[in-house]
């Protein structure tokens, strides 16, 4: 059975909720940085099934403009976390609260 | 017209001199130097002034046509032209050659005077700067130019007025003089706009420049405008009585008449050749010069004549009857100087015009006289000023006393001393007035010309007295004066100047030391460079009145006409078409034989009370010169308390409580303050919200998100239903 438009954006809409729950929940930043790469697929999902539901290809475009720049944000944001773990032999989030208040 | 570009030099020479005294005579700090600067660049304004008024073709003072000398071109925008530019005519030109004169002489002077004072250099880069402006004010071909050096003789005199910067009471009255002043300027500077507006000009002379012609004021009031009536309305009406009283305003604050006066006496806390050359010679006359300049003007409005003589006759009297009771040799003269000028504007105010230039210069004379006279007393006392503490000088100070009687007899107007002539001469034409006052005006020309009288003898009682406490009687040098304070009052009254042999004093500049009176002490004689100004003054003072002999007076030895004086300065009154002014005009030719003989008869009659006052003055005050005199006249009538009271106090309240307390702190205060602090409120309130925690940060962005979200899907909802 060729899955339909609906399944995929039920799948999409399942991986960003996990990715999202995964952001506010998870206390390692490696976990939340993995789960901000979950979400931004599941975005790339929705832009592929609606580019082959359409016939167009301007949303696989979109998904290589995405990808570039998740690219660019796993460079940055790793080496914050690098950075951050240099600091405070940890990677826990919650330490990061210096701006508190 | 006659150009003449040495008439720049007149003013551009103290000006320069300031300028290298200031900047290498401060480096230097060698008297010498700064002396010879100072005296040289006044010498060569002097030689220029000279030069120019009596000589440079056919001289200024003899030809009919002011010298004119336009150095740049200042504003020039629509037809409001003011240059840059000097012009000499006979009125600026007798100005310019006693102000550079005697101010040659008060320089000299000075030398000898601050020698030993740490501040010398600036000393003398402020006087000439002093002589600078003033030459300016005089010069100037233009009202406005004329107002640059009007401020700048302002602003001269208050850094001389507070020279002694140490000193509380000098920063006093410093201040005080530059306020008073300025609400007087006020007035001089709307009268200018008023001008402006009337003429479309504010040019002295008729002139062309870069191919333009230029109309003067006065030529456009004579040709153009007419008399205003004599009414109080005319005060306010906008037309060339309004000038006049504007103009007159800023005379009053300047030359220290009623109301403005009270500056001139606390600046004498300034060393004592300022106080010759600035509150007696020089700048206090320029509102007698700004009066006389703008004559054409004042003919025109009765009602600003009548302000004039009133004011001058009320000040003559007032300041005068204050003198008699001064214990303070500088404070005598300051207020005999508040009362010649008094005597100055009535002398203005009845139409005399040429007759209160006389008197400037004459009064220029002796007051210098007797200002650097009082200067070498102070100078041989140790710098003690009060004249309880003197007496019997005669003998210690010979020329001093020869030199200063000459002054004092010429201010009580004896004959052929200077001021006899001149102070008569302002008597006559006070009695004589009745050009300008309608009949019937209250307080006519026989009130005023009363008062004057009365003043003359009163000027006559306390001069006497000034002279009798100071060079007669026994020696008073130790005499304890009872209730005095000598920490206070000693100490606010010495001046500085050390005596070259305190080495202490060279460590500090300004610093001012009173010289207590040693028990040995024996009062001298000053040096030559302070003797010599006098003697020269002293000559001047006794004959200097020739130049400017009326006919009844003349005409009694057979010369016919020996008033040159008068005779250079007509041209420089207008002669205004109205009836009585032609009247006037024609009477003063004639010398009707009654006319001449009631002229005789009055100067007779002041010369005689004159006489009397003296008498009064010896008979009182040479047995008993510690004669207690009426306390409300050692008060100064209670005027400064009257100001302060009234004036000053209210406005300082109102300042404090209304403006300070009120507007500024409550309001102004308020509005900042109560944005800070609603800033400061909204962020404590909203604080909270910041946890610090990047997870609750990512869980607000997605509620964010997820109102967004609502919000479309909900309006989407809406329109597909």
């Amino acid at each position: 059975m060729e899955p339909n438009l609906a399944s995929y954006l039920a799948l999409s809409g399942i991986l960003f909720t996990i990715g999202a729950v995964g952001v506010i929940f998870k206390r390692n930043a490696i976990g939340m940085f993995m789960c901000i790469e979950l979400m931004l697929n599941a975005v790339n999902l929705t832009f592929v099934a609606f580019s082959r539901y359409y016939a167009d290809t301007t949303g696989q475009l979109f998904v290589f403009m995405v990808m570039a720049v998740a690219a660019c944000e796993a460079a940055v944001g790793l080496g914050i976390i690098i950075s951050f773990f240099r600091n405070s032999q940890s990677v826990d989030v919650d330490d990061a609260s210096l701006m508190r208040n | 017209m006659t150009e003449n570009n040495l008439l720049s030099l007149i003013i551009f020479a103290p000006l320069l001199g300031a300028v290298i005294n200031w900047l290498i005579g401060g480096k230097l700090k060698n008297e010498m130097f700064s002396g010879l600067i100072a005296c040289g660049s006044i010498l060569v304004s002097t030689i220029v002034a000279f030069y120019i008024a009596f000589v440079a073709g056919g001289g200024a003072l003899f030809i009919d046509k002011p010298v004119l000398d336009h150095i740049w071109t200042w504003i020039h925008v629509g037809n409001f032209r003011a240059d840059f530019g000097l012009g000499m005519d006979r009125l600026s030109g007798i100005y310019a050659c006693f102000i550079t004169f005697v101010g040659l002489l008060i320089h000299i002077f000075a030398t000898g005077y601050m020698r030993g004072d740490k501040g010398f250099y600036r000393f003398f880069a402020y006087l000439n700067l002093f002589m600078f402006a003033m030459l300016t004010l005089i010069l100037a071909d233009n009202y406005l130019l004329m107002f640059v050096g009007w401020e700048g003789v302002g602003l001269c005199s208050y850094l001389l007025i507070g020279y002694y910067i140490k000193k509380d009471e000098a920063r006093k009255a410093a201040k005080k003089a530059f306020v008073m002043n300025r609400i007087g300027d006020w007035g001089v500077l709307i009268g200018i706009f008023l001008v402006f507006t009337l003429t479309g000009s504010i040019s002295f002379f008729d002139k062309t420049v870069d191919g333009q012609q230029v109309q003067s004021v006065f030529t456009f009031v004579l040709a153009n405008m007419s008399a205003d009536p004599f009414t109080w309305g005319a005060i306010v009406a906008g037309g060339l009585t309004s000038v006049g009283v504007l103009l007159f305003i800023g005379a009053t604050g300047k030359s220290a008449q009623i109301p403005l006066l009270t500056w001139l006496p606390d600046a004498m806390a300034g060393p004592t050749p300022v106080s010759a050359l600035i509150h007696a010679a020089t700048m206090v006359t320029a509102g007698v010069y700004l009066v006389v300049r703008s004559n054409a003007i004042y003919q025109m409005s009765p009602t600003a004549m009548w302000i004039i003589a009133i004011i001058g006759a009320a000040t003559a009297i007032f300041a005068a009857s204050i003198a008699i009771a001064q214990n303070d040799i500088k404070k005598v003269l300051a207020y005999s100087t508040v009362s010649q000028l008094g005597f100055m504007f009535l002398a203005a105010g009845v139409g005399a015009f040429t007759v209160a230039i006389f008197h400037v210069m004459t009064h220029a004379f002796f007051k210098a006289l007797l200002f650097l006279g009082s200067g070498s007393v102070i100078h041989g006392m140790h710098h003690e000023q009060d004249m309880r503490k003197m007496g019997n000088l005669k003998k210690h100070m010979p020329i001093t006393f020869i030199t200063m009687a000459m002054g004092w007899l010429a201010i009580c107007g004896i004959p052929i001393w200077a001021g006899f002539f001149s102070k008569d001469e302002i008597l006559y034409k006070t009695f004589a007035a009745d050009k300008y006052f309608p009949s019937g005006a209250f307080l006519g020309e026989e009130f005023l010309y009363g008062v004057a009288l009365l003043t003359a003898v009163l000027t006559a009682v306390y001069m006497t007295r000034m002279m009798v406490m100071t060079f007669w009687g026994e020696e008073r040098f130790h005499h304890e004066i009872e209730g005095e304070h000598h920490a206070s009052t000693d100490h606010a009254r010495s001046e500085v100047v050390g005596h070259g042999t305190d080495d202490d004093h060279a460590a500090d500049d300004d610093e001012e030391e009173h010289h207590h009176i040693p028990h040995d002490f024996k009062p001298h004689e000053s040096p030559w460079v302070m003797t010599v100004p006098l003697i020269i003054l002293a000559f001047l003072s006794t004959v200097g009145g020739l130049v400017g002999v009326p006919y009844a007076m003349s005409s009694l030895v057979g010369i016919k006409d020996a008033n040159t004086f008068e005779h250079v300065l007509e041209p420089v009154i207008a002669e205004t078409e109205m009836p009585t002014a032609v009247a006037a005009r024609e009477a003063a030719k004639s010398h009707a034989p009654e006319v001449v003989q009631k002229e005789r008869l009055l100067a007779g009659l002041s010369v005689v009370m004159a006489a009397i006052g003296i008498a009064i003055g010896f008979g009182l005050f040479l047995k008993s010169p510690l004669r207690k005199m009426p306390k409300i006249l050692e008060e100064k009538w209670r005027l400064d308390e009257f100001y302060n009271g009234y004036i000053v106090d209210p406005i300082t309240r109102f300042s404090t409580t209304s403006l300070w307390k009120g507007f500024d702190v409550g309001f102004i205060d308020g509005i900042v303050n109560g944005i800070g602090g609603f800033v400061m409120e909204a962020g404590n309130a909203v604080r909270g919200i910041q946890v610090g925690y990047v997870r609750s940060y990512a869980a607000i962005i997605l509620l964010g998100a997820l109102a967004v979200l609502g919000y479309f899907i909900y309006y989407g909802l809406k329109l597909v239903g």
